[in-house]
């Protein structure tokens, strides 16, 4: 169905449209959420959310993109705040447990080609991993992503670039893999 | 080989070695409309504004909340009176407008849909019997001073709080038990979601702005962020996991506070 129509079904209070609205949407915002946060639980939270306030505040889509495009402005918005909240309740842990923690553990090189990479992604500071999985992982343009993180096209390439950079020399040991 | 070729070999392989990192699995979509459609009811029954709104804007936001909240709240009651064997009394307290579909999807699990009470006066009209005896239809405009009216404008948020506090503690005590049994029940994990959005909710909102409450509300965050995490139905369980909860109750105290700010006796009833 054609997206004005359904908007404007929706926003007349059609329940189905919405419904309808949601299925076209959902598996690319539940993707994302999940891509990003790792957690079904909080995937789905953040998925719900997104949704709730899209609905919401339909009347201030003005059509300058396409729905889609503005679902995962706010799907984008409401997970990368999660993750902060999740990251702040995860240092007050931190701080609580540390005392019965065990500590100086040192660290090995992993292995695993696959743990590694995951380690490296996890590491990559939150702007780079974002957007290299947005792009590389979820396939997502440069123009989707830069509306849905709000800056330049530009400033998405760039950091793609360096969270690549930043994967090529974490994963430097397993050169052979892709160089032959 | 050009270190161009050899970046672009690179971002090849990066991208199907990628692939599996936190891989999704398949989406969710009834469990989430359930939701959505729970917290759109909610919203919806928020879209009818009173008189006196126009002094306090931003609580029409938060009748909303308040509603959407009292949804929750029903599925909480219903699981703590399973749980304690129907210990904890069960919340009445009168609803706010339109809540239709919201209370639909909440009284599927719930013996009662709780209500917020509508404190702002709608333009509806009451009869009066003056002094002639006569019957005069008047407008029910909102008269009260603003202390009476942030008095009773606090109300839903209180008694949705101690609500709260009161299903909070049957999960604590029911995962504080059956940890010392040495098994959990399979579904812990998702009340104490459940749980943990409603204190998120609560921290937000008017109900934040007390320190003390604040204060618990924030530590109950933690713990039930804990308990969230524990492994669902046919996960594994570790031990460590039970041990860190304990610790935290009891390093935060948390059931002690809850127990000191719940009045004695039954959970108020909204007037």
């Amino acid at each position: 169905m054609d997206q004005h129509l359904l908007l404007a079904r929706v926003r007349s209070g059609d329940a189905a449209a919405e419904r309808e609205l949601y299925d076209t949407h959902v598996d690319r915002v539940y993707r994302l959420a999940f891509r990003l946060t790792g957690d079904d639980a909080l995937a789905q939270e953040c998925t719900q959310d997104a949704f709730v306030r899209a609905f919401g505040r339909l009347d201030e889509f003005r059509g300058d993109s396409s729905f889609g495009t503005w679902m995962h402005t706010i799907a984008a918005s409401v997970t990368l705040n999660a993750l902060k909240k999740v990251k702040r309740i995860n240092a007050r842990e931190t701080d609580i447990s540390a005392a019965d923690a065990v500590t100086g553990v040192s660290r090995r090189a992993e292995p695993d080609l696959k743990v590694r990479l995951r380690q490296a992604i996890n590491a990559l500071p939150d702007g780079y991993r974002t957007v290299f999985i947005m792009h590389d992982v979820e396939g997502y343009t440069h123009e989707e992503i830069a509306t849905a993180l709000g800056v330049q096209e530009g400033t998405s390439k760039a950091q793609l670039s360096r969270a690549r950079a930043k994967l090529r020399d974490a994963l430097a040991d397993f050169a052979g893999e892709w160089a032959s | 080989m050009s270190d161009t070729q050899n970046d672009d070999k690179f971002d090849d392989f990066l991208r199907i070695a990628a692939r599996d990192y936190n891989a999704p699995p398949a989406t969710p979509r009834a469990e989430m409309w359930a939701r959505i459609d729970a917290a759109r009811g909610a919203q919806r029954g928020a879209t009818v504004v009173p008189i006196a709104s126009a002094r306090r804007p931003h609580l029409l936001r938060w009748t909303a909340i308040a509603a959407g909240m009292a949804a929750m709240l029903a599925i909480g009651v219903a699981l703590g009176r399973r749980s304690t064997g129907g210990a904890i009394a069960t919340p009445s307290v009168a609803t706010g407008a339109g809540t239709t579909r919201g209370t639909r999807t909440a009284t599927s699990s719930a013996p009662h849909a709780p209500n917020v009470p509508n404190d702002y006066s709608t333009g509806t009209r009451s009869p009066r019997t003056d002094r002639a005896g006569e019957q005069r239809v008047v407008s029910s405009v909102d008269q009260r001073t603003p202390v009476e009216i942030d008095a009773a404008a606090a109300l839903p948020y209180r008694l949705a709080t101690l609500q709260h506090l009161g299903q909070t503690e049957a999960l604590l005590t029911t995962v504080r038990s059956n940890a010392r049994a040495g098994q959990i029940d399979a579904h812990v994990a998702k009340w104490a979601r459940d749980l943990l959005g409603n204190t998120q909710l609560l921290l937000d909102s008017p109900a934040g702005d007390d320190p003390q409450l604040k204060r618990l509300l924030g530590d109950l965050e933690l713990v039930l962020a804990q308990i969230a995490r524990l492994p669902g139905p046919g996960g594994i369980r570790d031990t460590t996991d039970f041990d860190l909860i304990e610790q935290a109750i009891s390093r935060h105290d948390v059931l002690t506070r809850i127990r000191t700010t719940i009045p004695a006796g039954r959970v108020p009833v909204g007037s």
